[in-house]
């Protein structure tokens, strides 16, 4: 069917028909750029962290009493831990992973404090750190149980001989060349020999964009409140929870059992913000693209109603039901096409805005021709009902008087 | 050209029943200019509807051109509708927002007619109705003369066989309804077989036969003009001669 004559119509009586194109251009632009953003949250949220998340429990105890021994505590209740049957292994940290709390400091490659460092996530814990995240080293070797000790809340250790980092960290310190034996320095200035390569691990912060540089300290820390990382074996999480619990609670009545809970609802919390957005602009979404089909339905509707004995002449001259079908498909699809030329534009000023606006990342192009696509069928859908109604307008109606 | 024998039609709604046509038999030649008169309610136009395959019917046979048309699929009788009849409406049913060319351009685009043939056809219909000169114009800057003799082209651009006109003066003024009613009697020289269905006596005489209907039943037949010139006799409700009925 040639559009020609249905344009020239629609021209000539555009006012309904603009106001549905800058529908679909709007609903373009928002449904592009909010599936984007939706995509960016999924994509980080679901970004490999490294950490065996979905097997850690961690417990937070607190010791209480002024003849509170906190290393004895920390070894008994370790050991007691790593009794019960399904605990792959155990250790004291100093910051839990993803969990929205750590500590940060500053690394460089020479010691000079007039070269800016590379800031990095800091964790501290024992040679049964890694195997406690299920962290997995690359290259290097992890910590020798002679270079960990406890570290109470006064002392002021020196900087440890050695040291665990990320790839990320080893990258943004060295480039292209390898790190492993490599020194690095403190703030103090105080060195530290790079002995292991972690390849992949993320810190506390999510929302950081420095998120998977990562140094490890040897060390246990004896604080009052003492964080317990647990790794369990596969599929035994939610059975073990309660089963620390009752066995750490029952064995030391000096400190308290804050609570044990598994990672993967900390780092949840984290991200609680990213789903809570990616949740609100699907309900936008769904919401804009009901609307568009409903205004669409809507104007056909109208149209078919206005048009009545205009569509019985057309089938009085000898349209078939699919000819009057294609017409309100077509016509539709026009006013769509327009639509989507204004919400190609109108789309490429709100990425542009968002990016320079919100430091979001540049939108991908290919969102938009899969975006026109979608409104070309969502129209298509929405007319189709309508269109089949003036397809049964009988000829008949050509000869009625009104 | 068009045989209907005893037709018959019934609208029906959930509490009355109405019988538009009983038993109706009308017989019109190829190349006659018939007009089916009758008060409102007669059933004038539900003969049109089903003259012109508007409208199916309960009882009866209907042949058009020859070919029994009783029992066509809704696209076959969009197909006989497009290619052999020509309708021209009491209130013109123009389309608006169509210039003159894209409003006859209609049935022939759904006729598949070649864009070149097409522009040929309605150039010619609108010097027919002497309108070629306003072709980019829209139906409402037309008279409502003007509009009629659109509706006139529209429909001889696809050169039917028969046309079918409902009250096609109905809502002129009386100049304007005499133009209309040469161009019609220019079309029936030209051969092609008109059937008129009107209320106006006036114009009925121009035609070469009456018809009157009421109660949608055949009342009389009558020719203004001479025995000579009907070409066929006229049949009446059940398929008698109207010499017979006399």
């Amino acid at each position: 069917m040639n559009p020609g004559p249905m344009v020239s119509a629609l021209l000539r009586n555009k006012t309904g028909a603009i106001l549905v194109a800058l529908q679909v251009a709007v609903t373009l632009a928002i449904v592009i750029n909010s599936l984007y953003i939706i995509v960016l949250r999924v994509e980080k949220m679901n970004r490999e962290t490294g950490i065996d998340v979905a097997n850690v429990i961690i417990t937070y105890v607190r010791g209480f009493g002024d003849d509170f021994d906190v290393v004895d505590s920390i070894t008994n209740d370790i050991n007691l831990i790593k009794s019960i049957p399904g605990v792959v292994a155990a250790t004291v940290s100093n910051h839990v992973p993803l969990s929205g709390s750590g500590s940060g400091t500053g690394l460089r490659t020479v010691a000079d404090l007039s070269i800016d460092s590379i800031s990095t996530a800091r964790y501290r814990w024992s040679e049964e750190g890694l195997d406690s995240l299920g962290v997995k080293l690359s290259r290097g070797r992890n910590f020798l149980p002679e270079e960990v000790n406890f570290i109470r809340p006064e002392d002021d250790p020196p900087a440890p001989a050695s040291i665990l980092i990320t790839q990320d960290l080893a990258d943004a310190l060295f480039g292209e060349e390898d790190a492993l034996g490599k020194t690095v320095y403190w703030g103090s200035l105080e060195p530290s020999t790079i002995v292991g390569i972690i390849g992949r691990m993320h810190g506390s912060w999510v929302n950081w964009d420095k998120l998977g540089n990562v140094v490890i300290q040897p060390g246990k820390p004896a604080y009052t409140t003492n964080k317990l990382i647990i790794r369990v074996e596969p599929g035994m999480r939610d059975e073990l929870i309660p089963v620390i619990e009752e066995t750490l609670g029952e064995s030391n009545r000096a400190r308290v059992v804050k609570s044990v809970r598994p990672l993967e609802e900390l780092a949840a919390r984290s991200y609680r913000r990213d789903r809570g957005m990616a949740i609100i602009l699907s309900i936008v979404i769904s919401l804009l693209i009901g609307l568009t089909a409903l205004v669409i339905v809507g104007l056909t509707a109208f149209h078919v109603t206005q048009r009545t004995k205009q569509i019985g002449t057309r089938r009085a001259l000898g349209a078939r039901r699919i000819d009057i079908i294609r017409q309100f498909m077509l016509e539709n699809w026009l006013i769509t096409t327009m639509g989507a030329f204004i919400g190609v534009v109108l789309t490429v000023a709100v990425a542009y805005w968002l990016e320079t606006s919100f430091e979001l990342e540049r939108l991908d192009w290919s969102y938009l021709p899969i975006g026109i696509v979608v409104l070309w069928v969502l129209s298509s859908v929405a007319v189709f009902a309508p269109a089949r109604r003036a397809a049964a307008v009988s000829p008949a109606v050509a000869t009625r008087s009104v | 050209m068009l045989q209907m024998t005893q037709i018959q039609k019934i609208y029906r709604t959930e509490l009355i029943e109405t019988h538009a046509l009983r038993e109706l038999s009308v017989t019109v030649q190829e190349g006659e200019f018939v007009a089916l008169t009758g008060s409102s309610g007669s059933g004038k136009t539900t003969f049109l509807n089903i003259a012109g395959l508007l409208e199916s019917f309960e009882q009866g046979t209907y042949l058009l051109d020859g070919e029994d048309v009783s029992h066509l699929s809704d696209n076959e009788r969009s197909a006989y509708r497009n290619h052999k009849i020509g309708f021209i409406f009491q209130s013109f049913n123009l389309i608006p927002d169509l210039n003159l060319f894209e409003n006859i351009d209609v049935p022939l685009r759904y006729r598949r007619f070649p864009r070149a043939d097409r522009k040929q056809r309605i150039e010619h219909a609108l010097e027919t109705v002497g309108l070629a000169s306003r072709m980019k114009h829209l139906p409402a800057q037309l008279s409502g003369g003007q509009q009629q003799r659109v509706a006139i082209a529209r429909a001889i651009a696809g050169e039917p066989r028969l046309m079918l006109a409902d009250e096609p003066t109905g809502n002129l003024d009386t100049t304007m309804a005499q133009q209309v009613l040469e161009l019609l009697e220019e079309i029936h020289a030209a051969g092609t077989t008109i059937v008129i269905v009107t209320h106006d006596q006036g114009l009925a005489s121009r035609a070469q036969r009456n018809i009157q209907l009421v109660d949608g039943k055949v009342l009389e037949e009558e020719s203004p003009h001479t025995q000579e010139e009907i070409p066929q006799a006229v049949m009446l409700n059940g398929g008698e001669p109207l010499a017979a009925q006399l």
